[in-house]
């Protein structure tokens, strides 16, 4: 009995916890400015959707959400794409000596380099190329970003998946793409989807980059557009929560969408 | 045959996508998208700051009337130097104008990246424009002290002030029966009799948290105790007797009369403070104390009243307006100078008088229904004393050093002057190693 009580209360306080940040997010969203700084209520007295109202009739909150849609559909898209083949090249085919082994390696550290000792460079470019405030910007710089991560996952993925499948494929006439693209990319799907979600996590929740490349609600995402409602010396704490409830929310259906896949992507290989 | 009508994850996939991507797609379709227009484009970049509200909603659109394109670009405070001075010393044109806060002016000065105005036209010289307003617009300045490189420089126009912004005190008038407390011991004696029953928590409030906040919240203390910042060759004499004693006083007696927390004060903890009916008495800037009318951002409306800064020997405000400078690189560059042509005439700032915002010319302050009280009040504060913060591209450095040995000593609840000291030699070490002397 004992033991059910401690499950019960160590649930509770997990459940309280990890729910209670997303009930105050949630609880701030519906409460006035005035309610937030200078009455410090526990639920909402006077709930209200004026918040909600704002940040799209006011705010050009439409604008952001719709530029962080769009630059991480196609960054994710074409980083997937690209990606894969780059990651099944590494598992598949003989690389010259010196770089056997190390692909993976090398593509992690271009990862794991701190974004903010490349972003004067990337701004530069960006500059030089007429691309900065532009989707097309933020979609190559992401994109550059999420190939390197897509290469690095799905290489492992690709490992599990037996070569015998592909070459019996050949056997039957089909080309090494045609084998790939309808053997090898389906059975490592899971992993595939696994990669995405990481890959749209990262890119949606971007902000230094966007910090950086944008400046108009024409490009601005909407991590970056939710950093404009900072003023210097009041801030809208009732619109910022209401864009956290709107910005969280893309991305929960998109988890909600592929939660099997990425728990069988993230288990793929892990039991032989 | 039974049609399934069961929910399948794969029709829930197709149902999702298909309604994002038609979502995207109809938003993007519906996007005032800001493409060139046929009117006279202008670019406004500006951060968000209460301030400048009545000049959004009331004075964009008078300025469509006149046939500008408005687009009115809102950012972060803490990221719009730094993007604003990226964009104008690379050429990368993304703005007509920026809404500049002014102690930048000297560093986009000496950068040399703004179009000189008065070449454009616009007449610094006129009569009517806020005196010490209009000398802001100017690099290197016309009068004071010149930073090296530039002590023989012509005199340049190239910024105009565009919302007279500045420091003015707000007092709860059911504390302060007899009108504005006119020291700052007044402020504390009446604060505590307020105390004493019950209508205030705290006789006054302020921000404690360092850089910046800390020392724009001391500086009117600073200012109204005599103390004077630089001498004219740059040596710092912040740290005179007049300076420490209004340093002892701001960490002491007012940290004593403030609430527990102020040592992590910002605007929104002080703005709390006041509009929700604890603090009896608050230095601030126009854009908090615009609220005090308005019941939805206040629980004491009514009750709040504007007055000149309390004084010890002086009552001087600390001015911090909202200034435009048109870049070089501006893509629109000629409707950016006709457009503040005319929002500085006599008639489009008596409109934005009468719309609630603190206007550049002295003419407007005296039209027949100023939209706010604050305005009337701006006006005094003008009159009796009002400074910029010394004009030199390195500000921010001198704020950030003053400001942390400031809040250490506001920890402390004592010693100011000792601070002022080491930050002085702080400062002084700045800037001779930035070549001052």
């Amino acid at each position: 009995m004992s033991t059910r009580l401690a499950r019960i209360v160590t649930t509770l306080f997990v459940l309280a916890v990890v729910l209670l940040p997303i009930y105050w997010l949630v609880s701030t969203s519906l409460k006035s400015n005035r309610e937030i700084t200078q009455e410090g209520t526990l639920y909402p007295h006077v709930p209200t959707l004026d918040n909600y109202v704002r940040l799209f009739t006011e705010k050009q909150f439409g604008s952001y959400l719709t530029n962080s849609l769009v630059v991480t559909f196609f960054s994710v898209a074409i980083a997937l794409v690209v990606g894969a083949m780059g990651a099944y090249a590494i598992v598949r085919f003989r690389l010259p000596f010196a770089m056997e082994g190390k692909v993976g390696l090398f593509l992690l550290t271009l990862r794991i380099i701190p974004p903010v000792v490349i972003l004067i460079p990337v701004y530069l470019l960006m500059l030089s190329l007429g691309l900065l405030d532009t989707w097309l910007g933020l979609i190559a710089t992401y994109t550059a970003f999420n190939v390197t991560f897509c290469v690095w996952m799905m290489e492992s993925f690709f490992r599990e998946i037996p070569v015998d499948l592909e070459e019996a494929a050949m056997v039957d006439g089909d080309s090494r793409f045609g084998a790939f693209r309808r053997i090898t990319l389906p059975l490592a799907a899971p992993g595939l989807a696994a990669t995405a979600i990481f890959a749209v996590l990262v890119t949606f929740n971007e902000f230094l980059f966007a910090l950086a490349l944008t400046a108009t609600p024409r490009a601005m995402t909407m991590p970056r557009g939710t950093a404009t409602l900072i003023g210097r010396i009041d801030t809208d704490w009732a619109s910022m929560a209401a864009a956290g409830v709107i910005g969280a929310l893309p991305i929960v259906f998109f988890a909600l969408l592929v939660q099997r896949h990425l728990v069988r992507g993230l288990t793929m290989g892990a039991v032989k | 045959m039974m049609h399934s009508s069961r929910l399948t994850r794969r029709s829930v996939i197709k149902g999702g996508l298909g309604l994002a991507l038609a979502t995207t797609a109809l938003t993007t379709l519906g996007l005032p998208m800001p493409a060139r227009a046929a009117g006279k484009k202008v670019i406004i970049g500006a951060f968000a700051d209460g301030g400048l509200t009545p000049f959004k909603q009331k004075i964009i659109p008078l300025a469509k009337e006149q046939g500008f394109d408005i687009e009115f670009l809102e950012d972060e405070y803490g990221v719009t130097l730094e993007k604003w001075f990226a964009d104008a010393q690379s050429g990368a044109g993304q703005y007509d104008l920026y809404l500049l806060d002014d102690p930048w002016v000297p560093q986009f000065g000496a950068a040399n990246v703004l179009e000189d105005l008065g070449a454009g036209g616009i007449d610094g010289a006129d009569k009517d424009w806020i005196g010490s307003m209009i000398d802001m617009g100017y690099w290197p300045p016309q009068q004071g002290p010149r930073v090296k490189g530039f002590e023989s420089a012509k005199s340049t126009l190239i910024c105009v002030p565009f919302v007279g912004d500045l420091q003015t005190l707000t007092y709860r008038n059911d504390v302060f029966t007899g009108g504005a407390p006119k020291t700052w011991d007044e402020v504390i004696a009446k604060g505590k009799e307020g105390v004493a029953a019950g209508k205030i928590k705290y006789p006054v409030v302020f921000r404690g948290v360092s850089g910046n906040p800390i020392v724009t919240s001391w500086y009117p203390v600073f200012l109204s105790f005599g103390g004077s910042f630089f001498d004219d060759k740059w040596n710092p004499i912040f740290n005179s007797a007049e300076g420490k004693a209004s340093a002892d006083f701001f960490v002491g007696t007012m940290k004593q009369n403030a609430p527990s927390g102020v040592v992590e004060f910002d605007s929104d903890q002080e703005g709390a403070a006041i509009l929700g009916g604890e603090a009896g008495a608050i230095i601030q800037y126009s854009g908090n104390a615009l609220k005090a009318d308005d019941p939805a951002q206040t629980k004491v409306a009514g009750k709040l009243d504007f007055g000149v800064v309390p004084s010890q020997a002086k009552a001087i405000a600390q001015m911090g307006i909202f200034i435009a400078g048109v870049p070089k690189a501006a893509p629109n560059k000629a409707n950016a100078i006709e457009f503040l042509k005319w929002y500085v005439s006599a008639e489009t700032q008596a409109k934005l008088s009468e719309a609630g915002s603190i206007p550049v010319k002295r003419s407007a302050f005296g039209i027949a229904k100023p939209g706010n009280r604050l305005i009337p009040v701006a006006l005094k504060q003008l009159d009796a004393g009002a400074l910029p913060r010394p004009r030199t591209p390195d500000w921010a450095k001198v704020e950030e050093l003053l400001g942390i040995e400031l809040n250490k000593a506001l920890q402390a609840g004592s010693g100011g002057g000792a601070a002022l000291d080491t930050a002085a030699k702080q400062v002084k070490d700045y800037l001779t190693t930035a070549g001052y002397y």
